[in-house]
């Protein structure tokens, strides 16, 4: 299969901190992949990496052949674990500013999301929750037709139905040629979307493998595992 | 409405089963189309690749058939149907017999017992 | 794609630089009424000191007023666009979205140059304006068109250069170096923003750190040279020394050589500089790029 991302030695410290330690790491198109590790294991860096948000201090990271730029931004839709929209904006003034910079962004299909959610196109996002921010930022990010789809932490601090919408969300966006890279603590609610995962800690990658794969050996789910793994 | 998974088996797996025993049960007709992978897997709250690798597996088996124009079709072979109900009451029955088993029962006493309980039941 | 971040970067600007500046229109409009109030203000009776007080009370304050309004406009404006926007912009929170646009780190300094350089000059002239407004009155005005030429002529003199020639190039180097101070600002928050921590503190103490060494700089050319000045770094002393006949004789030098020698000088100075602050910005933006 295709590679859409590929880490060689990649590493990344701060200052005399090591977040990543020289990761080899390929993702292939079409998988939806579980990054994950318990708080500060090199998750988060490794998103910021491949976003072009950080430089890597050694080693190489291609995405779709190229270095992270302008060219492979047009292809990856970032969420990050906060929101970073001007709290004046209207949710018609994001729309715009998405439909603008993002050539794959597909306004009738965000429109869509917005509506079954019942927020206006109107409403200033300094009228609404912290949670249904979160959600516009979702839907915004979705609604692109990228390649690569980064979702840092999605379910971090949200309740159940919110973590149901972003699930289905998830899933019915989901397309063959691209994959979705979703990090995360929390295993077990998310467990029934991903294909692949991967167990990342303290900067090293601990295990990469197929959901089936971990189910059908161990016989136990990727949560469970995932506790042995990590144990104290 | 995510489908209930236990985590001890790959979840494909768990899928094929959820779907045969609807089938079985007849919550789809012979010749039923089936909903669309994407559907399916909405319904499941499932990976779309998971649900794909249960129909493929399902497939297999025979229950569902593929036509290039309408999609995944329900088999209309009653006999393959009939068989595979068997197999799965098999399935339930050496489960129910090795518990049984467990427990500490001949089989005779499983016999009389069930005769009893069929018995009392009606 | 400059294209697009100018004109998202004109929306967010403007959302507060408009009303900044209707206000400064407002504020002229009525400073000009009352202008206008207290010039055929009658003075009949000259007997009420109590009521002439007052009266000159009011007037003193309200200059006062005017004055403070003027100075707070102009430095909101600076503040702004140089420091809070970029650094809001760009560093913080929003700075995941921005820094996930398909656009180069060029592309962004660009654009948050162009936006921030154009509503200085706005700012500057309509401040400009606001101040001829208050004091403008049909005597000036006479005064004015008769003394146009004598002006103009006055300015080749003292120059040594045509003002047709020496005015554009003076706005031009004016211009790069309001350029050129806006890049050293963002260049001092884009590498006080890749530390690690203390991120604010940083950028100022880059800042200051700057200015030490610029001023060291420019002090040990003129004690190479014996020029007491060079340009922007010293405006008053730059007429100072332009104007006063003997440091001209004493250098040996024309008045347009002197001119030339100052603005040439600066307007490479502010390019240089500014050039220099933009590749730092974007190799800091690009390669040491480090959001919280």
């Amino acid at each position: 299969m295709e590679q859409l991302v590929s880490c060689q030695n990649l590493t990344k410290r701060y200052g005399s901190k090591t977040a990543l330690d020289g990761i080899n790491l390929t993702i292939e198109r079409g998988r939806i992949i579980g990054l994950l590790g318990p708080n500060g294991s090199g998750k988060t860096t490794l998103i910021k990496l491949i976003n072009g948000l950080l430089s890597p201090t050694e080693g190489l990271l291609m995405i779709n052949g190229a270095m992270p730029g302008p060219e492979t931004k047009k292809i990856v839709s970032y969420l990050p674990e906060r929101t970073y929209f001007n709290s004046w904006m209207k949710v018609t003034d994001i729309l715009d500013f998405f439909c603008d910079f993002y050539s794959d962004f597909d306004r009738n299909r965000a429109m869509e999301m917005l509506h079954r959610l019942n927020i206006d196109e109107k409403d200033r996002l300094s009228s609404m929750s912290k949670g249904t921010k979160e959600k516009v930022q979702l839907i915004m990010v979705m609604s692109r037709d990228a390649d690569l789809y980064c979702l840092d932490e999605p379910i971090g601090g949200v309740d159940p139905a919110a973590r149901d919408y972003i699930l289905q969300t998830i899933i019915t966006n989901y397309n063959e040629r691209a994959s979705v890279l979703i990090s995360t603590h929390l295993i077990s609610d998310i467990e029934n979307v991903l294909d692949d995962v991967i167990f990342i800690q303290n900067g090293h990658i601990r295990l990469t493998t197929s959901v089936d794969e971990i189910r059908a050996q161990e016989g136990k789910s990727v949560d469970a595992l995932f506790r042995e793994v990590f144990r104290c | 409405m995510a489908w209930i998974l236990d985590d001890s088996r790959p979840i494909y797996l768990q899928i094929v089963d959820v779907i045969k025993t609807n089938i079985i049960a007849g919550a789809y007709q012979p010749g039923d189309k089936l909903p669309s992978v994407r559907d399916l897997a909405m319904e499941a709250s499932v990976n779309p690749n998971t649900m794909q690798k249960a129909l493929t597996e399902l497939e297999r088996s025979g229950l569902v058939y593929t036509q290039r124009t309408s999609g995944r079709l329900i088999t209309e072979d009653t006999a393959k149907m009939t068989e595979i109900k068997e197999q799965l009451a098999r399935e339930q029955i050496q489960l129910f017999l090795k518990n049984m088993e467990q427990l500490g029962f001949k089989k005779e006493d499983i016999k009389r017992l069930l005769e009893q309980e069929l018995k009392g039941g009606q | 794609m400059l294209g697009k971040l100018l004109k998202h970067e004109f929306k967010a600007v403007n959302r507060l630089m408009i009303p900044l500046h209707l206000g400064l229109i407002l504020i002229t409009i009525v400073g000009r009424f009352y202008v206008q109030f207290v010039m055929n203000r009658p003075h009949v009776n000259y007997s009420n000191y109590t009521l002439r007080m007052w009266e000159g009370l009011m007037d003193v304050l309200l200059i006062s007023a005017y004055v403070i309004a003027l100075i707070a406009i102009f430095i909101i404006t600076w503040l702004y666009l140089d420091i809070l926007r970029f650094r809001k912009n760009l560093f913080t929170d929003e700075g995941y979205l921005m820094h996930t646009l398909p656009a180069s780190a060029a592309e962004h300094i660009a654009a948050k140059l162009t936006v921030s350089t154009v509503w200085q000059i706005v700012d500057g002239f309509l401040i400009g304006l606001s101040v001829f407004i208050m004091v403008i009155n049909k005597s000036i005005i006479r005064e004015l068109a008769l003394a146009w030429r004598d002006l103009v002529d006055s300015f080749s003199m003292i120059f040594g250069v045509p003002a047709v020639v020496g005015v554009p190039s003076f706005l031009l180097m004016l211009l790069l170096d309001t350029m050129a101070g806006t890049l050293i600002i963002y260049m001092c928050i884009a590498i006080g923003h890749s530390f690690n921590s203390h991120k604010i503190l940083s950028s100022i103490g880059i800042y200051l750190g700057y200015k030490m060494v610029s001023n060291f700089l420019v002090s040990i050319l003129s004690v190479l040279t014996g020029f007491g000045s060079f340009g922007n770094y010293n405006m008053s002393t730059f007429f100072f020394g332009v104007t006063s006949y003997n440091s001209v004789y004493h250098y040996g030098m024309s008045e347009a050589g002197y001119f030339w020698l100052n603005v040439g000088f600066s307007t490479i100075l502010s390019l240089v500089v500014g050039v220099a602050a933009f590749v730092l910005i974007n190799h800091f933006m690009t390669k040491r790029l480090n959001l919280e």
